[in-house]
């Protein structure tokens, strides 16, 4: 749990210190004024800001806060400019407590950096206190260990999850999300159910945040799936390079492979008799088997050139009209290669030239937005002469002919360059592809070259010579054999590999199978029934009047928010029980995660929940059900007690229930040292 | 009138046309006005020549080689392209007040176009080779050599009419 013991908030000003010091206590605190305009929010902000949760309010950083904490401060009269500001909360989990301190102004202090005392604030700068500097909004501030969030999240015994991000990876739950449901703030909390919440580039959000509150199975069943579409993912990826890894080594050497499963399959050891290779047509144990019958018929032949001139010359001739086909083949692979190349060239000079393009693309998108800085008129697309729109383009323009904008024109760029750069892919492809045929082709030229000249050589020598060619095949068959029989071991070994993949498969499919099928478990069905029977009598303490009938609300099994008959509660509210529904929502939210042991931190903050004048004795019951609720929750309640029916509603809650924080003419108040 | 073929099958619809860089209204204004800071002494103003030699210079790298060697008497001639673009960009300066004509028809910059110089100086990125080029460029294109070279197209091209 959350709870936020005490906030003081210091703004040192030229005319000494100003501020407030105000402690909170669990169960319901209100934050009262008389007035609407005197900064309660500007208190509140200070909370959201200690904690890095000002992206629900609305932006990063000290730049949402009020000019309070930034430029000046009104004391009576008199305008008072601010020369440092800084906050300090004092928050327990329920067992420790621990003050933070960030400053939105102050010299040589990033605003970013979030002090940690490790006690309360009171004692903060005793000796033997450990204080440590952690920072917010940076990149990886919600899982690096330095970062605040990192920390947050332990302190408050949470274990967020790793959800689906927008972009397709994996990101961890923010904090900021889920207290954005908790935490109801005055311009954005009161539009509908979760409109404040920030959008942080996690994908539907608002249910990670609901399943995560509610500590629903389906999030573990989600990340059970994510995992075994890793798992899927992983095991295709690695059986596709095997298998690729064993056709090139098959293609190498001019053989043909059959029977090998392209995706992934369990395989057993019969299926594996099923994968074939054959060189020229012939099984390779044949083809092994006949080059090393060969061999041996070589050896019987007696190395000796003997009367066979015929034999001889008419194999030389075979041969070298083999070598002559072969070069042909080997000048036209070498002018595709030229050709590709030259192809390759072009796109690169256009890629080029296109990344130029885009660089200064990119940099008229800048420039476009300082001359908005400056109020340049041509920025807007607006003629500083005559004001009429124009396009942004300095060439003469036709009637009529739409031009791209900037961005437009941006994204233009860089589908093209993906375009040539795909292109140019495949080009390479070819390239290497050519290459190693030219390889090949080499290799087979030389060998047979080779048998030339010792065919020749044979010719020419004296009878008695050992014969060269016969000697060469010799070495050549060899060779040969040498090569076959390493492709059947490379084979076996990626038979094994294989085998030990399909294993894995196996084990994958057997774990999809395990995954339930149904969404919700029963312990699922039991929380989100009990969510709509706490919304549904909230809604009916509050005063809710739009529906008579309050049993066609549902609570939807897609959003986990409030609809009726599938669509949201919101169309069919009237705006005063639209807040209603809020506050129902909000509470019960609570409520189901006290009774359901859920992940609620058990905090609530409404500022300013008397949107739409909602008549008293409903503020009443909203308040009263506030403080029925369990001990060990907390509630901060922002609100402006102007008119003589909301004073009277405060005086009717029952005495010593609740902390009444009354903030007077003016927010902060000169504070003693 | 209804027998035409496919009439209905294909629809052709105008996609908005592209524009390069150097046409938008935003790239060319503060291209100028870059040029007017660092090539030219803050009383005197720069010419509209002037403006259309360097800008013309910096569309691409070479281009800014031939001025390169016009500058270190390499080449004792060069041919400016007089982009219409410089000047219809020189009139949105004008009108939007980040530019003025001083009454010998040369441009200074305004208090606004200096701002806009601070905030495009301070970003390191922006429209970096053209700071590099300008800077390397500095203010050695004096008036002079542009009266000289300006002599020379009369002389060079008074045949091509």
């Amino acid at each position: 749990m959350l709870m936020i013991n005490r906030l003081r908030v210091e703004i040192v000003t030229g005319e000494g210190l100003y501020g407030i010091d105000e402690e909170f206590e669990d169960g319901l605190n209100f934050l009262a004024s008389e007035d609407n305009t005197c900064g309660k929010s500007s208190i509140l902000e200070a909370i959201y800001f200690c904690l890095g949760f000002e992206q629900i309010i609305g932006g990063i950083g000290e730049k949402v806060l009020t000019s309070a904490y930034k430029t000046f401060i009104e004391d009576g009269e008199k305008k008072l400019f601010v020369l440092e500001s800084k906050s300090y909360l004092e928050i327990s989990n329920g067992k420790e407590e621990i003050t933070l301190f960030r400053a939105a102004k102050m010299s040589n202090r990033d605003s970013r950096l979030v002090t940690v005392y490790y006690s309360s604030l009171e004692k903060r700068l005793n000796e033997d206190i450990l204080v440590e500097d952690m920072y917010v909004h940076m990149p990886n501030s919600a899982t690096n260990v330095k970062g605040f969030h990192h920390y947050l999240e332990k302190f408050l015994h949470l274990q967020l999850p790793m959800v689906p991000s927008t972009d397709g990876s994996q990101r961890k739950l923010y904090l900021q999300l889920i207290f954005s449901c908790m935490f109801i703030e005055q311009k954005h909390g009161w539009g509908d159910i979760f409109s404040g919440i920030p959008i942080l580039g996690i994908k539907d959000s608002k249910k990670r945040v609901l399943e995560f509150v509610l500590n629903l199975d389906t999030l573990s069943n989600e990340r059970k799936k994510e995992n075994l579409r890793f798992e899927e993912g992983r095991i295709k990826n690695e059986w596709t390079v095997e298998v690729r890894e064993l056709f090139n080594a098959v293609n190498r050497e001019t053989c043909e492979i059959f029977g090998v499963p392209i995706k992934p399959c369990v395989l057993n050891e019969i299926d594996l008799t099923g994968i074939h290779i054959s060189k020229n047509k012939q099984k390779l144990d044949t083809f092994i088997e006949e080059l090393k019958c060969e061999y041996k018929n070589l050896e019987a032949i007696k190395p000796k050139v003997v009367d066979n001139f015929d034999d001889l010359q008419e194999e030389l001739e075979k041969t070298e009209l083999a070598v002559e086909e072969f070069e042909e083949d080997m000048r036209s692979l070498r002018e595709k290669i030229l050709y590709e190349n030259s192809c390759i060239r072009v796109l690169n000079d256009n890629i080029e030239i296109l990344e130029n393009d885009l660089r200064n693309n990119k940099d008229s998108a800048r420039l476009r937005a300082l001359g908005s800085e400056l109020d340049c008129m041509t920025s807007e697309n607006i003629c500083p002469v005559c004001q009429q729109t124009i396009d942004d383009t300095l060439l003469p323009m036709v009637e009529g002919i739409e031009i791209m904008s900037i961005d437009e024109n941006i994204r233009h760029l860089e589908s093209q360059k993906i375009m040539l750069s795909y292109a140019k892919e495949s080009h390479r492809q070819n390239k290497e592809n050519f290459d190693s045929q030219l390889q090949s082709l080499q290799g087979k030229v030389f060998s047979l070259r080779r048998l030339a000249m010792a065919l020749r050589n044979d010719l020419y020598s004296v009878e008695e010579d050992i014969s060269e060619a016969i000697v060469y095949k010799k070495i050549d068959l060899l060779n040969k054999i040498e090569k076959m029989e390493e492709i059947r071991k490379l084979v076996n070994e990626k038979k094994q590999k294989l085998m030990l993949l399909g294993e894995q498969w196996k084990k994958y499919l057997e774990d999809k199978k395990k995954v339930p099928n149904k969404k919700f478990s029963n312990s699922d069905l039991e929380k989100l029934e009990k969510l709509k029977s706490y919304f549904v009598s909230n809604l009916k303490k509050y005063g809710y009047k739009s529906f008579v009938d309050m049993s066609v609300i549902e609570i939807s099994e897609e959003s986990y928010l409030p609809v009726i008959e599938g669509f949201d509660m919101k169309f069919d509210s009237s705006a005063s029980d639209n807040v209603r529904g809020i506050w129902a929502y909000t509470v019960a939210l609570m409520q189901t995660s006290m009774s359901k042991a859920g992940n609620h931190p058990n905090i609530l903050i409404f500022d300013e929940p008397n949107q739409h004048s909602i008549i008293p004795k409903d503020m009443e019951k909203f308040f009263d059900s506030i403080i029925s609720l369990e001990s060990n929750s907390q509630t901060i309640v922002g609100i402006t007690v102007k008119d003589s029916d909301t004073k009277a509603t405060m005086e009717k809650l029952p005495e010593g229930k609740y902390k009444l924080i009354s903030v007077g003419n003016k927010a902060f108040g000169r504070l003693s040292e | 009138m209804d027998n035409f073929l496919l009439t209905n099958e294909i629809i052709f619809e105008s996609k908005p046309d592209a524009v390069p860089y150097n046409y938008r209204i935003s790239y060319k204004v503060s291209q100028l006005c870059l040029i007017i800071s660092s090539s030219c002494n803050g009383k005197g103003g720069c010419s509209l020549v002037k403006l259309h030699i360097i800008s013309s210079a910096l569309n691409t790298k070479a281009y800014m080689q031939i001025l390169d060697d016009y500058m270190n008497e390499k080449s004792s001639y060069m041919l400016v392209r007089f982009d219409p673009a410089v000047n219809r960009g020189i009139k949105y300066a004008v009108a939007d007040g980040l530019v003025f004509q001083l009454k010998n028809g040369t441009f200074r910059l305004t208090e606004k176009g200096k701002r806009l110089m601070i905030k495009i100086n301070d970003e390191e990125n922006l429209l970096l080779n053209e700071k590099r080029y300008l800077s390397s460029l500095g203010k050695k294109l004096t008036n002079e050599k542009i009266e000289s070279l300006m002599s020379m197209w009369r002389y060079k091209n008074v045949d091509d009419k």
